[in-house]
C-alpha cells in the first residue's frame, strides 16, 4: 500500500458556545489517514469524536464552531470551502454513514429514490444510470431482490437491511473517504457482526480510507489500521492497531483495556473500571484532563497538558509518565 | 383501500342523517317563526300558513317528513326569502359564487402559507422569522370584517384601484379571495413552520446534508413532505368552509353567494334553506374527512388506512 496522505487534520479545535459559556469539545488535535488506511477513533460518550468527525464533512450544528486549526484533505483545507463547494464535497468526495439507521432514512421516499438522489446531485448522469448505479451498490452490500427492494420504502426494512443502504448510499459516489459514527452501535449483536462482516469485506474490495467512530474496542481490532483514543477532546493516543493493544502507553487507554471483558481471561479476574467521572469541557482543567482521574498523577499534570512522546514506531502517547521515561530511557526519544 | 372508502361512506351517510336531524330540532328549538312580521298576523293566518307547509304536525312527524323527501331528492321550497322557489334551485345559483371565491382563497392561501411557513422554518429566529411570526399572529387576531372592510377602504375607497363590490371583473375576485384566504394563509404558515422545525431535527435531515443535496432540496423535499400532516388535517374542512363561503366577507363586498344567504335564511326563520345549506355544508366536510384520510396515506406511506382505531 503506497503510503500517501489523503487527510491532514492540524490542531483542530472545536468549541460550543453554549448560554453556560464556552464549551470546548475538540481541544486540538492533530492526525494523518493515508489513502486506503482505515482508522478508528475510540472514547467514551463526550469525548469529542463524533465532533470531529462533524467537522471534516461540515455538518456542525450551531452552536458549535471550529475556531482554529486545519484539515487539509489531498492538500485543501476545507475550511476554507464556501458553502457551495462544501455541498459539492460532502457526499463526493467524502461521506459519512450515521449511528441509528432506523431514523437516517426518510421515511416518505423510496429507498431506489434516495439512492439516486445522491448519485444524481452530484454527477450529471441520467435516471437510468443513476438506478443501474443505486442497484449495483445495493447488491455489493448485501441485499437481495434489488428491483423490489427499490422501490420500498424504509420502513419495509430491518435495522441491519437499513444500515446497509446506509452503507451503500455512502459509497454510492466513490468517495475517497468514509466516516462511520458507531454505524453498529444501535444494532443488535448479531447483525452488528453481519456489518462489520461487510464493512471488513468492501475495505478489501474498495481501497476506499475511512475513519470509525467507536466505543468498542473490538470493532477497532477487527477493522482498524491505526486507532487514535480520544479523551475530553484530545487525542491522548495513537498508533498501529496491534501496538496501542499490546502495548498501551496512556494510563487511560491502559484502564479502557483493562475495563474490557477478555474471551482469554481467568474466570475469577474481574473488569477494572476506570473510577470518576468524564471530564466537564465546560470547565476543562488546565492540565491533562484525565489527570483527575487518573493512579499516575503528579503534580505537573495538573498544571501543563503534556507534548505527544513517541513510545514506537509512529505510535504516540500524550502523558507525563511517557515522557519522562523517555527523558530517563533518552533512546527511546524520537 | 376501496374497502376502506366504501366503509367510510357508509359511515358518512348515518353522520349526515344526524347532523341533519339535530340542526332540524335546534333550528326549530329557537324561538319565532318565519311568518311573522313586523304587522302581525292573525292567529288564524298564521295556523292555515302553518298548515299549508306542513309545521302544523308534531316535530318528530316532521322531521320524517323532511327525512324522506330530503332522501328522495326534495329538499322543499323556500319559505320566506324566495318564496316557493325550490331550495335546491336557490342552492345551485348561490354556491358556483361562492365556490369561485373559495377556491381562488384556497389557492392562494395554501401556497403561500406553506411557503412562508418554510421560509420561517429555514430562517428561525432571523429577521424575516420575527416578520412572518409578527403578521401571522396579526391575522389569526384580527376578526375577518376588519380585514375585510380596510382593504374596501384602502383600495376600493381611497385607492380606487379594485372594484368595491361584486365579481363581474376579475379584479373583483381580488379583496374578496384575499380577504377570505388571510386567516387560513396565518394559519398555515404557523403550522407549516411549527412541524417543519420538528422535522428540520430530524436524522434523515442530517443524512440530506451528508450527501450533499442544496438546501432548497433539503426543505422543500426532505422536510416539507414530512411535516404536511398537519396542514393536511387542517386542510379538510377549511376546504369545505372556504368554499360554501364566508359570511363576513360576502356581505363586505357584495358577493351573493352561499354563506351570505346561509346567515340570513338563520335570520328570518327560513327553514327548508337552513336545513339545506347545512346538509350541503356536512356533506362536504365529511367527504373532505375521507379525502384528507386518503390523502394522508399518500403523503406518508407509513401510514395504513382502516388500521389501528378500530
Amino acid at each position: 500500500m503506497e503510503k500517501k496522505k489523503l487527510l491532514e487534520v492540524k490542531d483542530l479545535r472545536v468549541s460550543f458556545f453554549t448560554p453556560a459559556g464556552e464549551v470546548k469539545a475538540v481541544g486540538g488535535i492533530s492526525y494523518d489517514l493515508n489513502y486506503g488506511e482505515v482508522m478508528g477513533i475510540v472514547g467514551e460518550s463526550g469525548s469529542g469524536k463524533s465532533v470531529e468527525a462533524y467537522s471534516i464533512i461540515g455538518l456542525l450544528q450551531s452552536p458549535g464552531k471550529v475556531i482554529g486549526g486545519e484539515i487539509l484533505f489531498e492538500g485543501e483545507n476545507i475550511l476554507t470551502y464556501d458553502e457551495k463547494k462544501m455541498r459539492a464535497f460532502r457526499g463526493n468526495s467524502v461521506s459519512m454513514i450515521f449511528q441509528n439507521p432506523m431514523t437516517c432514512l426518510n421515511p416518505v421516499y423510496t429507498v431506489g429514490n434516495q439512492l439516486m438522489e445522491a448519485v444524481l446531485c452530484h454527477e450529471h448522469v441520467s435516471k437510468e444510470e443513476a438506478k443501474k448505479r443505486a442497484m449495483e451498490m445495493l447488491t455489493l452490500v448485501g441485499i437481495n431482490n434489488v428491483e423490489k427492494r427499490m422501490k420500498q420504502y424504509p420502513h419495509e426494512f430491518s435495522g441491519g437491511m437499513r444500515q446497509r443502504v446506509m452503507i451503500a448510499m455512502g459509497m454510492i459516489c466513490n468517495p475517497k473517504l468514509l466516516i462511520a459514527d458507531e454505524p453498529t452501535t444501535a444494532l443488535d449483536v448479531t447483525i452488528q457482526a453481519q456489518i462489520l462482516e461487510l464493512m471488513k469485506e468492501l475495505k478489501e474490495k474498495i481501497q476506499m480510507s475511512c475513519i470509525f467512530i467507536t466505543h468498542n474496542l473490538g470493532v477497532v481490532a477487527e477493522i482498524c489500521d491505526k486507532v487514535s483514543v480520544m479523551y475530553g477532546g484530545r487525542i491522548i493516543e495513537q498508533g498501529l492497531v496491534d501496538d496501542v493493544f499490546e502495548h498501551p502507553a496512556h494510563p487511560y487507554t491502559q484502564g479502557l483495556l483493562r475495563s474490557m471483558p477478555r474471551v482469554d481471561a481467568e474466570s475469577y479476574e474481574r473488569l477494572i473500571p476506570i473510577e470518576g467521572t468524564p471530564v466537564d469541557l465546560l470547565n476543562a482543567p488546565q492540565g491533562c484532563p484525565f489527570a483527575p482521574r487518573c493512579e499516575h498523577c503528579r503534580r505537573i499534570c495538573l498544571d501543563e497538558m503534556p507534548d505527544y512522546t513517541s513510545v514506537g514506531n509512529g505510535h504516540q502517547s500524550a502523558c507525563w509518565l511517557n515522557a519522562l521515561q523517555a527523558l530517563e530511557g533518552g533512546s527511546e526519544v524520537a | 383501500m376501496t374497502k376502506y372508502v366504501i366503509k367510510r361512506l357508509v359511515i358518512a351517510i348515518f353522520t349526515i342523517l344526524i347532523i341533519a336531524s339535530l340542526t332540524f330540532l335546534l333550528m326549530n328549538a329557537v324561538p319565532g317563526s318565519p311568518f311573522l312580521t313586523e304587522h302581525g298576523v292573525s292567529d288564524d293566518t298564521m295556523l292555515a300558513l302553518e298548515a299549508k307547509y306542513g309545521m302544523d304536525k308534531p316535530l318528530p312527524i316532521q322531521l320524517k317528513n323532511y327525512l324522506v323527501s330530503f332522501v328522495q331528492g326534495d329538499m322543499g321550497v323556500s319559505i320566506k326569502m324566495q318564496k316557493n322557489r325550490p331550495v335546491s334551485e336557490i342552492i345551485l345559483e348561490k354556491f358556483p359564487v361562492s365556490v369561485k371565491v373559495g377556491i381562488w382563497a384556497l389557492i392562494w392561501s395554501v401556497t403561500v402559507g406553506i411557503v412562508l411557513g418554510c421560509l420561517a422554518a429555514h430562517y428561525r429566529g432571523k429577521v424575516l422569522d420575527s416578520i412572518l411570526r409578527v403578521v401571522s399572529t396579526v391575522g389569526i387576531a384580527i376578526p375577518g370584517f376588519v380585514v375585510a372592510s380596510l382593504l374596501l377602504i384602502v383600495f376600493g375607497v381611497k385607492l380606487r384601484l379594485l372594484p368595491t363590490s361584486g365579481l363581474d371583473s376579475w379584479q373583483g375576485y381580488l379583496m374578496p379571495a384575499f380577504a377570505l384566504g388571510f386567516y387560513p394563509m396565518c394559519y398555515i404558515a404557523r403550522l407549516t413552520r411549527s412541524s417543519m422545525l420538528d422535522v428540520i431535527h430530524q436524522d434523515y435531515i442530517r443524512t440530506a446534508k451528508a450527501k450533499g443535496l442544496g438546501n432548497r432540496t433539503i426543505v422543500f423535499k426532505h422536510a416539507l413532505r414530512n411535516s404536511l400532516i398537519p396542514v393536511v388535517t387542517y386542510l379538510g374542512p377549511l376546504i369545505a368552509y372556504l368554499i360554501t363561503g364566508g359570511f363576513v366577507v360576502e356581505t363586505v363586498f357584495a358577493i351573493p353567494g352561499l354563506g351570505k344567504y346561509f346567515v340570513q335564511s338563520i335570520m328570518c326563520r327560513d327553514y327548508p334553506i337552513i336545513m339545506g345549506t347545512t346538509i350541503l355544508l356536512a356533506v362536504l366536510l365529511v367527504i373532505m374527512m375521507v379525502v384528507v384520510d386518503i390523502v394522508y396515506k399518500l403523503v406518508d406511506p407509513r401510514i395504513q388506512l382502516g388500521k389501528g382505531g378500530e
